[in-house]
């Protein structure tokens, strides 16, 4: 049976990977990958923990078919050297006036990870505002077949590996902004030495 | 020769790297990206709104009201409406209020405050005076798309383009709007008119073979194939600069990732038979392969390995 996650933590660097990716291509649609570990807890009546531990960003004009199976491909043996799991997917829409109801691909693709995985979770990028501060993420549900709805679920951020507080996100955003330093796999193909896979340059130390 | 994006980043580290604000710096870099078309609304909002409103009588009359122009809409792409709303003041002031370009700006204002459709009056109202003003049914289709009403900004496209049949740029818009919707027929057929209008552009060869792809099916993967190498024919992966001897980095990886994948996809499709393919496609793959290893050995080599594993994962002969 698949589980669509009800307990999810991530890590600041995820997230900030996210929003950085989003912000870089703010007039785009932005998707990427969502990597992990699962943690089953002791009570197996209990849903398991999805651990978010990085994302990979894939692209910002379209997806198609041809490259992101090459993405995937390459991806699979990247988490199998790093001891990971796929987990699922994210996704931020062009626009802003329907940022919780994804784009046709985002079902598909989100439809399909959840075909291939035990447990999963399918992200949407939203505004950082009020209602969703400070994490500007939206943890979506399965109705049916490509079908999606947010379930309001709280998402937990894990601090535990750096000193900063959640509330620093739009600092260290603004920050690397600069920069511009975070490449999707759409900017590797332009350009062979970019490091879409680990985005080492935009981690937090 | 350098390139309009070495040009670029030249431009933006002169202008983050100056202390002082240098008020030349900012309107060369500005009137570079008027020239270019380059999108870059955080600087030019940024940078851009100090030229216009304190060092504006620095700047030639002509040029003052296009940078002003530039950089409103750019804070629009900022969410920065008030810096907008003061340029549109100033431009109002000066060109009255039945100025087209500045009411399609109050337009764009209106859009970006959510205020619908006063936004379409003012656009209707242009468009009855000047029925031919493609500015203004531009946006009314992007009203649609930002709505995320994409059938029917396809439809008013489509009028559009009856009455503009050459600009490729809605094309392109058009595809996008397909291919949003999953559309690949009617996307495919858009860059069909794209190439026709810009038969060298590589890119728009990849694009066409990357949405031929993903229609699937034998015939479909071996016209991806033509599609991917022609673009690969107009941008080769090693290109030796004439001046220094240097090498250019290969920008068209997508091709040749592309060129495995349709072979690979054609066998699957096909149980593995390999003995359907031609000599020049076994060639092809083979040639495509080994580009990839040197590509990824001379400019990424720690992802080798992974590379080395996808050519293995894609590999037809067993």
């Amino acid at each position: 049976m698949v589980v669509i996650c009800n307990n999810l933590t991530i890590s600041m660097n995820a997230l900030v990977k996210i929003h950085l990716h989003s912000f870089k291509y703010t007039s785009s649609t932005i998707n990427g990958i969502i990597l992990g570990n699962i943690s089953k807890n002791q009570n197996t009546k209990d849903d398991p923990t999805l651990k978010i531990q990085d994302i990979i960003p894939l692209f910002h004009t379209n997806t198609l078919s041809p490259m992101f199976e090459v993405a995937m491909i390459q991806i699979e043996e990247y988490c199998k050297v790093k001891n990971l799991d796929i987990l699922g997917y994210y996704h931020a829409n062009q626009n802003l006036t329907n940022e919780l109801d994804p784009e046709p691909i985002a079902k598909k693709i989100a439809d399909k990870l959840y075909n291939e995985l035990h447990s999963m979770c399918f992200l949407m990028v939203t505004k950082i505002d009020a209602d969703n501060y400070p994490i500007g993420l939206a943890a979506m549900e399965r109705q049916s077949v490509e079908q999606w709805r947010s379930n309001k679920n709280i998402i937990g951020v894990d601090i535990t590996e750096n000193a900063f507080q959640v509330d620093d996100i739009k600092l260290i955003i603004s920050q690397s902004l600069k920069d511009r330093l975070i490449f999707d796999f759409e900017d590797y193909l332009n350009d062979p030495t970019k490091d879409w896979l680990e985005n080492k340059k935009v981690l937090i130390k | 020769m350098t390139s309009e994006i070495e040009e670029f980043e030249n431009f933006e580290k002169k202008i983050n790297g100056s202390r002082s604000f240098n008020w030349t710096t900012v309107r060369d870099t500005l009137r570079f990206l008027r020239k270019s078309k380059f999108r870059k609304s955080h600087l030019v909002s940024n940078y851009g709104y100090t030229l216009v409103v304190e060092y504006a009588n620095k700047l030639d009359s002509n040029e003052k009201w296009d940078t002003i122009e530039q950089v409103l809409v750019a804070s629009l792409d900022s969410d920065e409406i008030d810096k907008a709303q003061t340029l549109l003041d100033i431009l109002i002031k000066q060109f009255g209020q039945s100025s087209i370009r500045a009411s399609r700006l109050k337009g764009m204002i209106l859009e970006s405050k959510g205020e619908i459709q006063s936004a379409i009056e003012i656009y209707t109202n242009i468009l009855e005076k000047y029925p031919a003003d493609s500015m203004s049914m531009k946006r009314q289709i992007t009203i649609f798309t930002s709505q995320g009403n994409y059938t029917k900004a396809i439809q008013l496209l489509n009028q559009y383009l009856q009455i503009f049949m050459v600009d490729f740029e809605a094309w392109l818009e058009l595809s996008s709007l397909h291919l949003r919707l999953l559309a690949y027929k009617n996307a495919q057929f858009c860059y069909e008119e794209i190439i026709l209008n810009a038969p060298i552009n590589y890119i728009f060869y990849v694009k066409y073979a990357e949405i031929t792809y993903s229609l699937g099916g034998s015939d479909n993967y071996i016209l991806a194939l033509k599609y991917f190498t022609h673009s690969l024919e107009l941008n080769p992966p090693v290109i030796q600069n004439q001046d220094d001897n240097s090498i250019q980095i290969p920008t068209n990886l997508t091709s040749i990732y592309g060129i495995i994948m349709s072979i690979f996809s054609y066998c699957q499709q096909n149980a593995g038979n390999i003995n359907k393919l031609k000599d020049s496609q076994l060639k092809l793959m083979e040639w495509s392969q080994n580009q990839l290893t040197s590509i990824t050995e001379r400019y990424n080599p720690t992802y080798l390995p992974i590379v080395n594993s996808f050519i293995k994962t894609t590999k037809i002969n067993n």
